[in-house]
């Protein structure tokens, strides 16, 4: 999706109304990690994007393996 | 003409639209390193017809070759072009730099927060980002508290010093993601 979203496709993607996604990402913003505009959410830095991209790898991988 | 070409065309258009004699307009493209093979060819077509009165900057980091053999490309092709061309270096903060950048964030005076400055520099090497999430880690773990308005921001410097986080932004922005609700991670991926 790139480093910013639009709410309402936010709430597509995964499948949820877009007050669901208002709920989950408050703690995201207060962290400073997330910053919310007009018509969505932006990755305060790419460096934010990536760490999560990052996690997604690290979730998949086989139990058992070290999570480097 | 191409699509592609089209393209660019309304786009270095548009650019000469918002710029004229006196009132110069600057655009800005960060993250260059993410860049896909249609704005690096934008990227050119700026170069090579650059309307007057627009200063373009593009940030990049300076570790993704690619990225920097395409600029450098697009840059001896612009000699003809005769634009002027220049890249700036940005080099981590010093000490200094970063005591008014910590100072600022904290909301306290420079002089109050200078061991702390030194303990984050030493962690962060100055990255203003990496810096900046450090103290937040620091908060997120209670090692650096706000004590109130007259007290201000406590810290133990032993502790902060001795904290074993890794010497990398990434590895600090997963600590920090893994902290967070679960829901919220899923959403973000």
């Amino acid at each position: 999706m790139g480093i910013r979203c639009d709410e309402t496709l936010l709430g597509h993607i995964a499948e949820i109304e877009p007050r669901p996604v208002r709920q989950r990402l408050p703690s995201f913003i207060e962290a400073g990690l997330l910053i919310r505009g007009p018509r969505g959410y932006a990755f305060l830095h790419d460096r934010v994007l990536e760490s999560a991209c990052l996690l997604i790898d690290v979730a998949q991988r086989p139990r058992g393996l070290p999570a480097s | 003409m191409q699509p592609q070409e089209r393209l660019e065309n309304a786009l270095l258009r548009t650019f000469a639209a918002f710029a004229e004699d006196g009132r110069p307009t600057a655009l800005f493209i960060d993250d260059l390193q993410w860049a896909d093979a249609s704005t690096l060819a934008l990227l050119d077509a700026v170069a090579a017809q650059l309307p007057a009165n627009v200063l373009t900057i593009g940030a990049c980091r300076d570790n993704e070759p690619a990225t920097l053999r395409h600029l450098s490309r697009a840059r001896s092709a612009n000699r003809q072009h005769a634009i002027p061309f220049s890249r700036i270096r940005v080099k981590p903060r010093g000490v200094r730099d970063l005591g008014e950048l910590v100072a600022a964030a904290l909301d306290e005076a420079p002089s109050r927060v200078g061991r702390l400055v030194r303990a984050v520099h030493v962690k962060t090497g100055g990255t203003p980002f990496f810096s900046t999430q450090l103290l937040r880690a620091l908060v997120d773990d209670v090692v650096l508290s706000h004590a109130g308005d007259r007290a201000g921001w406590q810290w133990d410097d032993t502790d902060v010093a001795h904290r074993g986080y890794s010497g990398n932004v990434i590895d600090l922005m997963i600590r920090r993601l893994g902290r967070l609700p679960t829901a919220g991670t899923e959403l973000l991926q």
